[in-house]
């Protein structure tokens, strides 16, 4: 049989593909708070505002610091240290607010600045530390970079769908 | 029928430790002089002055609320108004939001005697 270029380059071609299949990632907003970084998955922060008139609510849970006007709408701000029970922030000028989207619901959440948008690679997060407590519920993990050192990743989902059965609780 | 959105309320607005709160007009029955012995207690936070009270109904009785001023009687539109987000965790007595220059608490009044 003659060997065609065609045939030849078959016959040394690999049954399966050389290179890996591209590893899953995730895209994660990255914001500062109380001098550690966190993330949170991008698709569910719908935009970032500064800090603006803050309307405290009486008898409201702690980790709600009041209310915030935006685009027309009132949206509850959540203090995230506090809803952990690690602390509290502290709103100032510098402070970014981002909203949090869930389709039916909108929360606000205080931060100290935004760090940005990052991909990580779903295999190389870290398991969330074993030790107890509200914040490791709402870990997703933990991943190393070389811009912002330790990440932690928190599930907003979880976090918010927690606030809001709170509300409701009441 | 008057369309929702072209609605109004007439709001009365005052202030209690520094922050400015909303009620419906129609729910105060009068404004007096703060020095009432009975009132609902610092609800809205600890007067700094107490110089008004609120006079409003509260099952079948006259209950008071202690504030320090008195800012204004305002005529808003219903478009402006908002309810309290349901994850807010609001007690009953924060009736919801008027967004004017910055959001106002608006305070449900007949909820204070019971909060």
């Amino acid at each position: 049989v003659h060997q065609t270029p065609l045939l030849q380059v078959l016959a040394d071609a690999p049954d399966r593909p050389l290179t890996t299949a591209a590893e899953a990632e995730e895209e994660y907003f990255l914001f500062r708070l109380a001098g550690l970084t966190f993330g949170v998955v991008s698709q569910r922060v719908r935009e970032v505002v500064r800090m603006g008139p803050l309307t405290p609510l009486p008898r409201s849970p702690s980790y709600v610091l009041g209310v915030v006007g935006h685009r027309g709408e009132v949206l509850p701000l959540i203090d995230l240290l506090r809803f952990f029970g690690q602390g509290e922030a502290k709103p100032h000028s510098r402070s970014r607010l981002f909203v949090g989207d869930l389709g039916q619901y909108l929360c606000a959440f205080l931060s100290d600045g935004v760090a940005g948008l990052k991909r990580v690679v779903v295999s190389q997060r870290l398991p969330p530390p074993l030790a107890t407590g509200a914040q490791t519920e709402f870990l997703v993990g933990l991943v190393q970079t070389k811009e912002f050192g330790t990440v932690n990743l928190l599930d907003l989902t979880k976090i918010m769908t927690s606030v809001r059965s709170k509300a409701v609780a009441r | 029928m008057t369309p929702a959105a072209e609605r109004e309320v007439e709001l009365l607005v005052f202030e209690v430790a520094g922050q400015r709160f909303a009620v419906d007009l129609t729910e105060v029955h009068r404004i007096v002089d703060g020095s009432v012995s009975e009132h609902v207690g610092p609800v809205l936070g600890r007067p700094r002055s107490g110089k008004r009270a609120l006079v409003f109904g509260a099952g079948g009785f006259e209950a008071h609320l202690v504030v320090d001023s008195v800012e204004q009687f305002t005529r808003v539109a219903a478009s402006s108004l908002r309810r309290m987000p349901p994850t807010a965790g609001a007690p009953p007595l924060a009736a919801g939001v008027w967004l004017g220059e910055s959001p106002v608490l608006l305070v449900h009044l007949a909820a204070l005697s019971t909060a």
